[in-house]
């Protein structure tokens, strides 16, 4: 019987693994953006948004701040990763999006399982333009190899989510060029500092409409993978990962702290009563906690909140709203 | 708000694009086909299901029978043809299935909807020397290039309506130019299908339709592909009889007051045929008793019988209109009972 020991949820934002001084081009992103997507569930320009920004917003812009939000963040991914170290699992079920790195309009899943033996990552250092922001951001990605993946208990999820009534798609093999995407290649390098241990992808849409899954569709998800996993014969110690999240690129904190409550509460009413018309652009990265929160939702498993970053990085009130969490 | 005005139910072998005496001819394939199931799902050999049939087949192979066999064929797709233009719907949804055609391992969907304006049909190589069937057969899926319409409008909304019911469904909005790459191994395909890259445009299931059904009266076709044949995700026939009833649910709601026909595209049983799945199936859609449907076991459901997952798709979604049985023909091509059974049905008011 395998068992899941642990639960982690970090946001994993290229801010959270650069210094302050690359914060200005990561707003620089957002003057142009078309994912601004705004607590009035609308789409903003950048310029929109520093029309209406709460003057509190601002005054978060200095210095003093970005090195203290860049030592939190840091801290708290620090403390994930020694948890994960302590806890050492067998297995890493991975619950990330994809933003066309795999899935492009030629073939859009809703929701899908890596079950192939291993995962490629791919070398983003030498993918980013050079001095940009990206390439700053790329060590925490990982670096060029073949991953590991649990490919037996991959495929027996699979079978029963089908059982379950998932219509799943199932990715085997990744083509030449291609590569885990940044969702999970965080994961690997910055929570499980590139160990050989094996994973589980579980890619979903959250981003692209007209077959994102819904907040209930992802919480159901979640319990149906926690009762495969449990069903499943081998004696594999679980950990289940969210990767991405919160809020972005708009900060909405007082959101942010609603889902960490609801996962804190592990009350499921709340939780899929979270607006999925609010989950659009970054934000809908949250339905990846979600679906962990479903994997946890029947087990001993308790809520830690490690910290949460409310990081703007600029006068429109954009950035991320960054969470870092563990069930133990 | 849309209606269902019409149901169709056709197989889509290669068979039925030639006259029977080139049956026997076209037969000789199925000593290699490594897709010969029993009906609890073991793999044997063409040999071993000679030895296993005793005889019991002989005579079945006659070119009189064939001969037969054919017409009838022919007189279901005729019916379903005649129907088609007399109804005259807006909008043809078809429930198809890929056979290595679009869809590969790295990244294989269990129901996807293809939300583009335009369905590309390319043009397949076929060696100016092979045998006239050959060609016979590349004609009856449309072999020429060209495209077809699709209504993107509809498959946009009925992508968005059963993502919101639960379904999880693939969206596409784009062909690609090449296609290829492997399947498998997985439950009975026990082997790696490999499929090398070339130009690909839609697949049989719908080249079928609209060939064979639609002819030149071409009707706006809304594509949702189902994994029916390959392991371990393809939906369970009550999956895909939920599926059907969620489209007819989602239609009733559209915007839009277009008339809809459905179409479940292949089966019926095959490369063995499995006379008595067949029949109950079409006992089941005359009568409307979707338990027989729903409980089909999964042993019994693979290969390219799998594809009876598209007419229990299509029944869920005609599940008010009435099926009419036009045609059914058990075609044992072979001693061993390989071939398979061909089915035409119609569903109206």
């Amino acid at each position: 019987m395998a068992k899941i020991v642990l639960g982690i949820g970090s946001s994993h934002s290229p801010m959270v693994v650069t210094e302050p001084e690359w914060y200005p081009a990561h707003a620089q992103r957002d003057v142009r953006s078309r994912e601004l997507w705004g607590l009035d569930k609308a789409h903003h320009t950048w310029e929109d948004l520093k029309q209406t920004v709460d003057p509190k917003v601002t005054a978060l812009l200095t210095k003093d701040k970005w090195d203290e939000h860049h030592e939190r963040t840091t801290a708290a991914i620090n403390q994930l990763e020694r948890l994960y170290n302590e806890v050492k699992p067998d297995v890493v079920v991975i619950v990330g999006d994809d933003q066309e790195e795999l899935f492009h309009e030629d073939n859009m899943p809703s929701i899908a399982m890596f079950y192939g033996e291993k995962m490629h990552n791919l070398n983003y250092y030498d993918k980013a333009p050079r001095d940009s922001s990206f390439k700053a951001a790329s060590w925490a990605y990982g670096v060029q190899r073949d991953v590991p993946v649990q490919s037996d208990l991959a495929e027996h999820i699979i079978r029963e989510l089908v059982k379950a009534e998932f219509d799943i798609t199932r990715l085997k093999y990744l083509r030449e060029n291609q590569g885990m995407g940044h969702a999970f290649g965080f994961i690997v390098k910055r929570i499980m500092g590139d160990a050989e241990t094996p994973i589980v992808p579980v890619l979903l849409n959250t981003y692209y409409p007209p077959n994102s899954p819904s907040v209930k569709r992802c919480f159901k998800l979640g319990e149906a993978i926690a009762e495969a996993i449990e069903d499943w014969d081998k004696d594999l110690r679980v950990c289940v990962a969210a990767s991405g999240g919160l809020s972005h690129f708009v900060v909405a904190e007082e959101w942010d702290r609603a889902v960490l409550k609801a996962l804190e509460k592990k009350d499921d009413g709340d939780i899929k009563r979270l607006p999925d018309d609010w989950m659009v652009s970054g934000n809908s990265e949250i339905k990846n906690w979600i679906t962990v929160g479903g994997m946890v939702q029947h087990t001993k498993l308790e809520f830690t909140l490690v910290d949460y970053i409310a990081n703007y990085r600029s006068e429109a009130g954009t950035g991320g709203g960054w969470g870092f969490a563990y069930w133990k | 708000m849309a209606k269902i005005v019409m149901g169709i139910g056709t197989s889509h072998s290669p068979m039925l694009a030639i006259p029977g005496e080139y049956w026997t001819p076209y037969a000789q394939g199925d000593s290699r086909n490594r897709e010969l199931l029993t009906v609890k799902g073991e793999t044997l050999t063409y040999d071993e299901h000679v030895a296993r049939s005793a005889g019991k087949h002989d005579g079945q192979q006659a070119l009189e029978h064939f001969q037969k066999q054919y017409e009838n064929t022919q007189h279901g797709i005729r019916e379903l043809r005649d129907s088609l233009r007399q109804v005259n719907p807006d909008v043809m949804v078809v429930f198809g299935d890929d056979q290595d055609e679009i869809m590969f391992d790295d990244n294989h969907p269990a129901i996807a909807i293809y939300g583009g304006a335009e369905i590309p049909q390319l043009a397949r190589p076929i060696a100016e020397d092979a045998p006239e069937w050959r060609k016979m057969i590349g004609r009856g899926y449309g072999h020429d290039t060209r495209s077809m319409q699709s209504d993107p409008k509809l498959a946009r909304y009925l992508t968005e309506s059963l993502t919101d019911s639960g379904f999880d469904i693939a969206f596409f909005t784009k062909y690609n130019e090449q296609y290829g790459g492997t399947i498998g191994p997985s439950g009975y395909v026990n082997w790696v299908r490999t499929t090398k890259e070339r130009p690909q445009g839609y697949g049989h299931a719908y080249g079928f339709v609209s060939e064979r059904i639609m002819e030149d009266k071409k009707v706006p076709m809304v594509q949702i592909n189902l994994n029916t044949c390959y392991p371990p995700n393809q939906p369970s026939p009550r999956r895909a009889f939920e599926l059907g009833q969620a489209v007819k649910a989602a239609l009733e709601s559209y915007d839009s007051n277009v008339r809809v026909a459905v179409a479940g595209s292949g089966g019926l049983s095959h490369f063995m045929v499995d006379e008595e799945l067949d029949r109950q199936m079409l006992n089941a859609f005359v009568e409307h008793d979707a338990e027989m449907l729903c409980n089909i076991p999964y042993e019994r459901m693979n290969s390219a019988t799998s594809e009876g997952r598209n007419w229990i798709a299509a029944a869920g979604a005609a599940w008010d209109l009435n099926a009419e049985v036009l045609a059914y023909e058990p075609v044992r091509r072979t001693p061993a009972g390989s071939g398979g059974g061909w089915g035409f049905v119609r569903w109206l008011p």
